[in-house]
């Protein structure tokens, strides 16, 4: 097959009031951060080693709320991602191919797993956002995994590094930090 | 020695419709539902009866339709997304949905509808809890799964006031 000559075109504007000079790294690279505090209230089972999250509330500053029901939907909606993150969802790799992509394998939270979220919005506004809103569907993504893993930390007294921390991982950090199992107990956190 | 499969005739009655399809015995209910009747209503998500997303009724039980082979629903009475609605009269569950945001992508709402549906079937008042359980074999990867329950227990609470 013969083909063409192919061309390429990127261009882009800056809103305007929004200044960013890429070579000189100046201005606003971002111009609309947002905000968020996250709470997680967790329970450490010490007979089967898994945690369940009990309690979480999120309260996200969006700049303005333009749709409070779908806003509330995204932040219920990475909040529960953001659980999955940090307690099931491992990708577990072979040789550069995904070796659990089945979702037999690859666990995400159902509705039993869930806590209720409790979704809080604090409208600051944002001179460049319609309406003075921001971004929305990002953060719950980042914040909720960090709260989850530091109230097992604030439960077991155990900082866990990395994500997720399944069963057995608090299994072993418990053994290693005791030097012996523990007897069944449930331990309870909050962050 | 290799014998070409053979289709066969199945009778099956789809939300209300008494239909008759020529399919592989072994194919998919999903399948025949899908590409042979047209109703693209029950999605395929997972295809290993994970994630709910197919899910129909067939003679009053939840199925997984991508684990149903189709001979298997020969005579049975299957309901699918496209029968919940009288016409343009959205069902209480889906109107439910619309008003509390329980849908977002929109891939796993089909199979949760038929889901709650058959919950509210049995359980005309469930509790929260029975709401999240019945639920748990439907995956969303959106909603976080609140808007979800809310709705199911909003439709529930209007059908006791009708």
């Amino acid at each position: 097959m013969e083909h063409k000559e192919l061309t390429s075109l990127a261009r882009y504007e800056p809103p305007p009031g929004i200044f960013w000079d890429d070579e000189k790294y100046r201005g606003e690279a971002y111009a609309a951060y947002a905000w968020a505090v996250y709470v997680a209230e967790v329970t450490v089972d010490l007979t089967t080693y898994s945690v369940q999250v009990d309690d979480f509330v999120a309260l996200q500053e969006v700049g303005k709320v333009l749709h409070p029901v779908l806003a509330r939907g995204q932040i219920t909606g990475g909040v529960a991602q953001g659980i999955g993150f940090a307690l099931y969802e491992k990708v577990v790799w072979q040789e550069g191919r995904m070796q659990n992509a089945q979702m037999t394998n690859y666990i995400m939270p159902t509705s039993a797993d869930l806590p209720p979220i409790r979704v809080y919005f604090e409208e600051l506004g944002n001179e460049h956002g319609a309406f003075g809103a921001k971004g929305i569907g990002e953060l719950p993504m980042d914040g909720p995994a960090p709260a989850v893993v530091c109230a097992i930390e604030d439960a077991t007294g155990i900082a866990f590094n990395s994500i997720p921390v399944l069963p057995e991982d608090i299994f072993k950090a418990i053994s290693k930090a005791s030097g012996r199992s523990t007897d069944g107990r449930a331990l309870q956190g909050v962050r | 020695m290799n014998t070409p499969p053979v289709q066969c005739e199945i009778s099956l009655t789809v939300n209300g419709e008494a239909r008759t399809v020529r399919a592989y015995p072994m194919e998919r209910l999903l399948d025949t539902l899908r590409h042979r009747l047209g109703l693209t209503g029950a999605k395929e998500g997972c295809g290993e009866g994970e994630c709910g997303s197919c899910s129909v009724l067939m003679d009053g039980v939840l199925v997984n339709s991508c684990l149903v082979p189709v001979l298997q629903a020969q005579g049975t009475q299957i309901v699918t997304i496209e029968g919940m609605a009288k016409g343009s009269q959205l069902h209480a569950l889906q109107q439910a949905f619309l008003e509390c945001g329980g849908a977002q992508c929109g891939i796993c709402t089909p199979g949760i509808l038929i889901a709650a549906f058959h919950l509210l079937s049995e359980r005309p008042r469930p509790s929260d809890e029975e709401i999240k359980e019945s639920l748990a074999g439907n995956l969303c990867r959106c909603t976080g799964y609140a808007q979800i329950c809310e709705a199911v227990a909003q439709a529930a609470n209007r059908g006791d006031e009708r």
